[in-house]
């Protein structure tokens, strides 16, 4: 490199690193440095989200000689304000692995060899044609918005069939129904400004400083500019997150709903909840079994129920000091005080992850910390669009766009009218939820498994599933099973794959996100894929588009394909085929018939336009008399919801009750259906580490990252290796009822379990902890739990 | 030979406690590759990182964050466009 582009390389992050750090204490927007000029005018510049998490910062991607070349946190994106973590640091380079995908590959007699698309899209159909009620779709909060939408259709619409669902099943589900119980409708009410304005953080087993370091940063800063904010970190291990916290409440596994309701009980004892606030806008509810929705309760029922979980009580469960659990019950009990609570996988992967979900809800509510900025509870998301694409559009096997539910004559009418289908063209049955879906594929058809063909699509289940080895493996042994991947790298699922499609990815093609702030943010194509890689949008309408062609569906009531796309002048484009693909812009072909649905739940959509324009827009967005949009920040709260009605100060316009109140929640703690036993002693706890993302197949290949964090390990606590006669780095053997894997041990490591618990990163596909896993799972969100189960630990060479 | 801007967080004892700037800028200084281009704006100081390879950077980066009184890195600019090498593949994977 010359050194007049060094100096201007240096120049530009000096001038980038300077605007960030003054965004970030809360100066006035400056543009993002004029990066064209200083990098000489060859690189081009443009916005798109992080690939990574539901963060969903912003960033400026420089693109020079169609290769990304160049990374700068957009300092014009209110999520980030110019700054991005290590791994949104990486993005970049995740795109230039050695090892793209590049072909289709085909195996055959034991290899994976390569093929046409054409003829993979006709072996595809193929699968379809032979028994379509068979043909599932198994998806992700990776996929962009159009390309879920696009999935869903094909699937719900085109097959007549609710055979999808996603990944997030497996990450956010106990969010969803959490949410669903307490107000009738998905998706926190507050945002990440919340973060701004709270007096007191709290961590509901998460572990924000790893997995969303960027909101973390902004929690941090806060106190970098002089502010005090409180953070409670309340885990079963400590974290990275708990160095940053003044309080770190640790309790046993699974007791976490017992200190909700500690907490509760002192609300009430103490006379502190928020009389106002509940005899206006709340009513009670109780568990109900099979009821998502439960019971009405009265306050009596209610307080009845609470009253054993006294602090001493709670102390005696958790493990958490009695004292603490009135400290938390004092700062509930403050109204001067702003609380928000942060939760993601801890509170989600959880056998009562629906239960505990609406307990924190109801604190929040009974103590009428909510609806002012600051004061929140709000889930976060892993995926960087489990919001926007699995929750938002109803990837799953139960749900329709825009909040509906397949159950639900009135929303199965407007999908039949938004699709142009015949009345009944929708199935009013749900298809199989995730692990249900893997376990009736990985069942001989003989036996019921009733599911001969799974399309994967920008996800990894053959290391994110809990328990492979019921749920997975033996597939593998059924020549009857067939299993289709889109990816675009080799994962631990495209290795045992019969089909493998390459895929585009990030901005090697069009999409949109939807974070974890109701935010839909946009992008350009601003590369082209490697090779024959192709958009998933693209494969999926190719193979609609053949299903069309042998007239085995994929049409309207009129007979019109499904997808069918014009131009500006009203030309049919045929889209199915690649070179016209980007003839057209099918996301806002795609996202504009999509927002048709979104304003049923009052989830508002704003037309694609304004997304190019914006850093993301957070719904419901609203159109203003004139003409703009305007996005909300807080929903139910009338100083920014537009559809509270005239007068009020809350309504919770979904209500479960159909009366403008959201539901408090008793649900009794019950202990988890593992635990540790002379067999298996210790608790296993499973999680992410902050160089991976998820099962590491990008992040694995960016090489500092790699060897930042090489492989996974065991986190152990020091008396549990002295006892056992373990050393730092031995290689142990970690076995549960499941199964077992072999690896090293880490002493004092990133993060310090307490005795008798251990903790395994997931990340590693060369050790798949979910070998080990229970997949025991909610049973309203059907998430499975991989934050505790029982293991035993033995030396390999004893 | 990647070149950063980044910014890092300061606890707010380094701005309040005596010689705690002092000695804290001391400290970057030392750290090789790493040059500062500011003064901290309310505890947020903007830096530019320029090592060998990509390996180089993340040991800075590692160095930052354990440097006491740091309480978060953050990028804001990065460029790659000289890397010699794509990443590798997964070791140990087939494909
Ligand atoms: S916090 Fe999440 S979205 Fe932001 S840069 Fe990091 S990984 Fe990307």
């Amino acid at each position: 490199m010359n050194s007049e582009r060094r100096s201007f390389l240096k120049l530009t992050a000096m001038a980038a690193a300077t605007a960030a750090a003054s965004r970030a204490t809360g100066a006035p927007a400056p543009a993002n440095p004029d990066l064209r000029d200083r990098l000489g005018g060859g690189v081009s510049w443009q916005k798109a989200p992080c690939r990574f998490c539901g963060t969903g910062c912003h960033v400026q991607v420089g693109v020079e000689a169609g290769t990304v070349v160049a990374i700068a946190g957009d300092t014009a994106a209110e999520v980030n304000k110019g700054l991005l973590c290590v791994k949104g640091y990486h993005v970049g380079l995740a795109l230039y692995g050695a090892d793209r995908l590049t072909r289709p590959l085909l195996r055959v007699d034991g290899k994976q060899v390569p093929i046409s698309w054409e003829r993979a899209i006709g072996i595809i159909t193929d699968r379809i044609a032979a028994d379509p009620k068979g043909f599932a779709l198994y998806g992700s909060g990776q996929w962009t918005i159009p390309e879920g939408y696009a999935a869903n259709k094909f699937m719900k619409a085109g097959l007549r069939s609710n055979q999808i669902d996603p990944n997030a099943r497996l990450c956010m589900a106990s969010a969803v129904t959490g949410f669903l119980a307490t107000y009738g409708v998905d998706e926190p009410a507050g945002c990440f400004d919340d973060l701004e304005s709270a007096d007191v953080i709290i961590l509901w087993g998460n572990n924000p400083a790893e997995m969303h370091p960027v909101l973390f940063s902004r929690i941090v800063d806060r106190r970098s500019r002089g502010e005090t904010v409180t953070i409670i970190d309340i885990g079963t291990r400590r974290t990275r997150s708990t160095a940053h916290a003044q309080h770190f409440l640790q309790f046993k596994p699974q007791t976490d709903m017992a200190i909700a309701n500690g907490v509760a009980h002192l609300l009430l004892n103490n006379g502190t909840w928020d009389k106002d606030f509940v005899s206006r806008y709340c009513a009670f509810r109780g568990p109900l079994e099979g009821e998502l929705n439960g019971q009405a309760i009265t306050f009596e029922a209610y307080t009845a129920a609470l009253a054993e979980y006294t602090p001493e009580y709670v102390e005696k469960l958790s493990g958490v000091p009695a004292a603490d659990i009135r400290m938390l019950a004092g700062l509930f009990g403050d109204r001067k005080k702003r609380i928000t609570s942060l939760w993601c996988m801890g509170m989600n992967q959880h056998t009562r992850g629906t239960a505990m979900n609406t307990l924190v809800h109801g604190l929040h509510l009974l103590s009428g910390h909510f609806g002012r900025p600051g004061d929140a509870p709000t889930s976060l998301t892993g995926q960087p669009s489990a919001c926007g694409t699995v929750r938002e559009v109803g990837t799953s096997c139960h749900a329709l766009p825009g909040g509906g539910v397949v159950t639900k004559e009135k929303h199965r009418h407007l999908a039949e009218k938004v699709w142009n289908l015949p009345e009944g063209g929708i199935l009013d049955k749900p298809g199989y939820h995730a692990v249900e879906m893997w376990k009736r594929f990985s069942t001989p058809k003989a036996e019921g498994g009733d599911i001969h063909t799974i399309w994967v699509q920008v996800t990894n289940p053959a290391q994110t599933l809990p328990n492979l080895h019921t749920l997975v493996d033996p597939s593998r042994k059924d020549p009857d099973k067939f299993l289709i991947v889109s990816d675009v790298y080799p994962t631990a699922t495209t290795r045992i794959a019969d089909l493998v499609l390459p895929s585009a990815m990030w901005v090697e093609k069009n999409g949109m996100y939807g974070n974890s702030e109701r935010r839909t943010q946009q992008w350009f194509k601003q590369v082209k894929p490697p090779g024959e890689a192709r958009d998933d949008g693209w494969q999926l309408i190719a193979v609609a588009h053949e299903v069309y062609r042998r007239g085995l569906g994929m049409k309207d009531k009129d007979g019109a394909f499904l997808f069918h796309t014009v131009d500006a002048k009203g030309a049919p484009v045929p889209i199915w085929d690649w070179p016209h693909y980007y003839d057209v812009n099918v996301d806002e072909r795609l996202f504009n018939e999509y927002r048709l649905f979104s304003t049923m739940k009052h989830k508002n959509l704003a037309p694609y336009q304004e997304y190019v324009k914006a850093h993301g827009l957070r719904w419901p967005v609203v159109e203003q008399p004139d003409g703009t949009w305007k996005e909300t920040r807080w929903r139910f709260a009338s100083f920014d919801d537009s559809f509270v009605a005239k007068g009020k100060e809350f309504e919770f316009y979904h209500s479960t009750t159909e009366d403008g109140r959201a539901q408090i929640w008793f649900n009794p703690y019950t202990p988890p259906p593992e635990s540790p036993d002379g067999d298996y002693p210790f608790w296993l706890c499973t999680g992410r580490v902050l160089e991976h993302w998820h099962s590491g197949t990008l992040t694995g290949r960016i090489p500092p990252l790699r060897e930042a964090m090489p492989q996974a390990y065991v986190e152990m606590h020091r008396a549990d290796a002295r006892n056992l006669g373990i050393t730092n780095g031995e290689t142990v053997i970690v076995e549960s009822r499941r199964g077992n894997l072999k690896l090293p041990v880490w002493i004092d490591g990133r993060g310090s379990p307490p005795p008798g618990s251990l903790f395994i990163p997931f990340f590693d596909e060369r050790l798949l902890v979910n070998h080990v896993t229970l997949h025991d799972y909610d049973p309203f969100s059907k998430q499975p739990d991989y934050k505790k189960c029982a293991v035993r630990v033995r030396r390999a060479t004893a | 030979m990647p070149v950063l801007g980044v910014v890092v967080t300061l606890a707010p004892e380094i701005g309040t406690c005596p010689g705690g700037l002092a000695s804290f800028t001391d400290a970057i200084a030392r750290t090789p590759g790493v040059a500062m281009v500011g003064e901290p704006d309310h505890g947020r100081l903007p830096l530019v990182l320029e090592t060998e390879d990509r390996e180089g950077d993340e040991s800075v980066w590692a160095a930052l964050v354990s440097l006491p009184g740091v309480l978060a890195v953050d990028l804001a600019f990065a460029d790659f466009s000289d890397l010699s090498e794509p990443p590798s593949p997964l070791q140990g994977l087939s494909s």
